[in-house]
């Protein structure tokens, strides 16, 4: 039986490949689109499966890296949209 | 921590900036998006490699400590403290066996008295039944002991061995912090695991007759028991 924590990164780094993968076919030229679904990836990963059944350091970390980089991504996005 | 994991993320680091440096410097767009998501993929194997392993081992060190009380205080009773951990091959079984008399030769499991010496012996056929590595056979005895001490049960960073005749002295070197306080027990995971992994790679019995635990290390010496 594979471990939920192989699994995990089994099912993200597949999604990420289809996601970057579709990306790449449809001639998306803006880094930040591949980021932003790298990181929903991750996430979609992570609430489905559930791998680390407590938070410890590196995960808060990680996680607050993840949602910080979003959140940057997304607020520039927004910006942009104002602006224009 | 998963080294193996860690050498995975670190490499897809790697190979992401060399990635990234190369669409920078021929601005290409697509690539960066590309080599930036790989980046960030290495990145969280990198932190995950860290929390992998680390949450269930604080719920099998509590298991541990209640296993080792119960052990502790059977040993204690039968008057067994400074008897001999022995792994006895049977034609179709192992048996980890303390007793103060030589090697059992035809254990039964549990706790039995033999000519008025207390035995007890545990079956361990199923104990690490599916590594694949006991069935590999490497180069010499080390390298199988740190494919599965090391690498498949993560019970220390380092493992030495050398073989002189029958005897064989096992030296398990930096055990994880976490479990470091076990080495003062008298039957512990880490003078049962090698003795165990040591019996089924030579497939034959094997007995403790020496150990010497250091700070984070312990020295074990085997006796390997070829039968006749």
């Amino acid at each position: 039986m594979i471990a939920k924590s192989n699994l995990f990164l089994i099912m993200y780094v597949s999604l990420a490949t289809a996601f970057n993968s579709t990306l790449l076919f449809l001639g998306e030229d803006r880094p930040d689109a591949y980021v932003a679904l790298n990181i929903l990836s991750f996430y979609i990963s992570y609430a489905l499966l559930r791998p680390f059944p407590r938070l410890n350091l590196a995960l808060k970390l990680l996680h607050a890296t993840l949602l910080g980089l979003f959140t940057l991504i997304v607020a520039f996005r927004v910006l942009e949209v104002i602006g224009a | 921590m998963n080294t193996r994991l860690l050498g995975l993320g670190f490499s897809i680091v790697f190979v992401s900036i060399a990635l990234l440096a190369y669409s920078f410097a021929y601005n290409n767009l697509e690539l960066t998006g590309v080599s930036t998501s790989t980046f960030i993929l290495g990145l969280t194997i990198i932190y995950t490699s860290f929390a992998s392993t680390e949450t269930v081992l604080n719920g099998f060190k509590e298991y541990l400590r209640f296993a080792e009380n119960f052990l502790t205080s059977i040993i204690e009773e039968a008057d067994l403290l400074d008897g001999k951990i022995t792994v006895v091959k049977n034609p179709k079984d192992y048996y980890v066996v303390i007793s103060k008399t030589d090697s059992a030769i035809q254990p039964y499991p549990g706790l039995t008295v033999r000519a008025g010496q207390p035995i007890i012996a545990v079956p361990v056929e199923n104990v690490m039944e599916n590594l694949s590595a006991l069935e590999t056979v490497m180069e010499n005895l080390e390298n199988n002991l740190s494919e599965i001490l090391v690498h498949e049960l993560g019970l220390c960073n380092r493992v030495r061995a050398r073989v002189e005749g029958n005897m064989v002295k096992i030296v398990v070197e930096e055990v994880p912090g976490i479990l470091k306080d076990e080495l003062g027990r008298p039957v512990n995971v880490f003078n049962i695991m090698p003795s165990i992994t040591l019996a089924k790679l030579v497939s034959a019995s094997v007995k403790l007759i020496h150990q010497r635990v250091y700070h984070n290390s312990v020295e074990l010496v085997y006796q390997v028991i070829k039968e006749k």
